[in-house]
């Protein structure tokens, strides 16, 4: 997998602060300082800093305290931020259209500059004529690329009064300029809209970019629109409802944190049991997983009810990140040839091991040599990295006993 | 061995390909230092290139020109030998810092790895000088991190002293403790 080019979206989508001033720092306050995303299921803690509610978990569970500032932390004062979480939604369906209008402006102002740097002042100043004089003729002067002009005649009120979203009807206008715009300024005439070039009223327009370019939703009768309003409220109830359905209980309480190291295999089982959890693998790996259980559990009460995930996907989640866990263990060999000669020493002293056995035993060596030979290659990497995670998992054992103690019930 | 190490957890993933975005988008203060991961196949063994702070024997302003034209060190940032730690557990342990080739400096153990308090997670304390607030949280990262350790050439830290002789040398004879650091430095970049 080639990560250096894999795209991850960043505040630097968004260009310097000079070019589109707020919006980069706009991005990264909507980003959790932990995990560098957009907040998932936003939650403050008591001294105000907010983090994603798994995030917060579990840097709790390692230590009490806020990773910001660094005051004493718990559990029991995470709250939700519901308010947070709606203005993230929004920025999520937002961000991709902000930075398409952001790119296209950027362009637009670079395509001003290649013109004549007189025309690109004109531009500017014509924010301020657009709103109070509007004179077709100067800005005919204006137009860069004299094109401009054929968006210009056709002013219509509604874009007239709509000084705030002036940037983003410029950026219409610039990109639907080559087309065969009708200027007969009525509400009546098609434009393209200049995402996906596709013929739209001009009274429809700003609705149509708003929808991301999507069909609008067939006219619905008043029934249905009375209907869909009332049922509204009812949304998470129904939620709730699918829930119940895909799990055995309805519980909108968070569970309660454990100290494992007072619980009998038996109790463990129970535990385990009660949420569908399989109960594969030992007991460490049972403490891990009813621990990320309850983590994942109470961040995902965190969200509100209608983003709320079923107990199902959960468990899916939970199954994901255990698959993740064991594979790190084993050792992925890509690069076959860069293996060999890396561990060529090692190689070499196995190939004289197998020799040496086999100059020993020589009845048994045309039997045993090549298949033996197989898995020695490769295990000795391998098994230095399971020692690594051997350690790792005792050690995270032990921690885990420590930090847990004084946060138990 | 980068190959086999490709599989880390995808947060730690996400998290180290949005620092990396970000260092190579924003740059760094000053153009001090470039970081970033030593391979396309391994994002969690990371290479970054430091420039020796302004008026430390580390820097070699005035004195000599390379060819390159950088004065630099390499230095690897290791996401996965961290002892105690899981590499994925990044970011909520610290990953560990070695100057390879290793450098003279109080505060850098003669093997070259890094003994500074932002990667010290806070159960833990070789020294038993630092506090708490100077420890690892998981909203430091790699550039902050970098940062200090630029600092902590520039500012030796003799009270937690991770190579005796050179804190003794530091201490004792500043000037003596200068010109091996320049030597040593000159020998490393081969001039």
């Amino acid at each position: 997998m080639d990560f250096l080019v894999a795209d991850v979206p960043d505040p630097t989508d968004f260009p310097a602060e000079t070019v589109a001033p707020g919006l980069r720092t706009l991005d990264g306050s909507f980003r959790c300082d932990i995990c560098g995303e957009l907040y998932d299921a936003p939650v403050t803690i008591s001294c105000g800093h907010c983090f994603c509610s798994a995030c917060i978990r579990t840097s709790l569970s390692n230590k009490q305290e806020c990773p910001s500032c660094r005051k004493a932390a718990n559990e029991v004062h995470i709250r939700p931020n519901p308010v947070l979480e709606s203005a993230i939604s929004a920025w999520t369906t937002a961000r991709p259209f902000v930075l398409q209008l952001v790119r296209r402006d950027v362009e637009v102002r670079e395509r001003g500059a290649e013109g004549n740097d007189k025309g690109n002042a004109r531009k500017r100043k014509r924010a301020s004529e657009w709103t109070s004089s509007p004179d077709p003729a100067s800005d005919n002067a204006a137009g860069p690329s004299g094109q401009r002009p054929s968006a210009l005649q056709s002013p219509s009120k509604s874009r007239r009064t709509a000084a705030g979203r002036q940037g983003v009807i410029d950026l219409a206008e610039s990109d639907a300029e080559d087309e065969p715009v009708a200027s007969t300024s009525s509400k009546d005439a098609f434009v393209c809209c200049p995402m996906c070039s596709k013929r739209v009223l001009m009274k429809n327009i700003n609705s149509h970019i708003d929808r991301n370019c999507q069909d609008p939703p067939p006219p619905a009768s008043a029934a249905m629109t009375w209907s869909k309003i009332m049922n509204k409220g009812k949304n998470g109830q129904q939620k709730g409802k699918n829930k119940k359905k895909a799990s055995d209980s309805d519980d909108e309480h968070p569970l309660p944190l454990s100290t494992y190291t007072t619980l009998k295999d038996r109790q463990l089982k129970d535990m385990l049991a009660e949420h569908d959890l399989p109960l594969t693998g030992d007991r460490a790996n049972w403490e891990q997983r009813h621990q990320k259980w309850v983590m994942l559990f109470n961040a995902n009460l965190d969200r509100s009810p209608s983003n709320r995930k079923t107990k199902a996907e959960l468990r899916k989640e939970l199954k994901k990140w255990e698959e993740e866990r064991s594979r790190k263990k084993k050792a992925v060999i890509t690069d076959v040839k860069g293996y060999q000669v890396e561990h060529k020493a090692e190689f070499a002293k196995l190939v004289e091991a197998a020799r040496s056995s086999r100059q020993s035993k020589p009845p048994e060596a045309s039997k045993s040599s090549s298949p033996a030979n197989l898995p020695d290659q490769s295990s000795p990497p391998p098994s230095s990295l399971i020692e690594m995670s051997n350690d790792i998992v005792v050690d995270s054992e032990g921690e885990g006993g420590h930090e847990k103690s004084p946060s138990g019930p | 061995m980068s190959s086999s190490r490709g599989s880390g957890s995808a947060t730690a993933l996400r998290r180290l390909m949005t620092e990396y975005k970000q260092l190579t988008a924003g740059g760094s203060p000053d153009g001090m230092f470039t970081a970033g991961p030593i391979s396309e196949s391994d994002f969690f063994t990371w290479e970054a290139l430091i420039c020796g702070p302004k008026d430390t024997p580390f820097d070699l302003t005035g004195e000599w020109r390379i060819v390159e034209g950088r004065r630099s060190f390499r230095r690897q940032t290791d996401f996965h030998s961290v002892p105690r730690t899981k590499p994925s557990d990044y970011p909520l342990s610290p990953f560990k810092m070695k100057f390879d080739p290793p450098i003279f400096h109080p505060n850098i153990y003669p093997d070259g790895t890094v003994c500074i308090s932002i990667l010290h997670t806070p159960g833990d304390d070789p020294t038993m000088y630092e506090q708490a607030s100077e420890r690892w949280s998981p909203v430091q990262s790699v550039e902050k991190v970098i940062l200090s350790v630029i600092s902590m050439l520039a500012e030796p830290n003799l009270e937690s002293g991770a190579n005796i002789d050179c804190c003794k040398l530091y201490r004792d004879n500043k000037a003596e403790y200068e010109r091996i650091v320049r030597e040593s430095i000159k020998e490393q970049l081969g001039l």
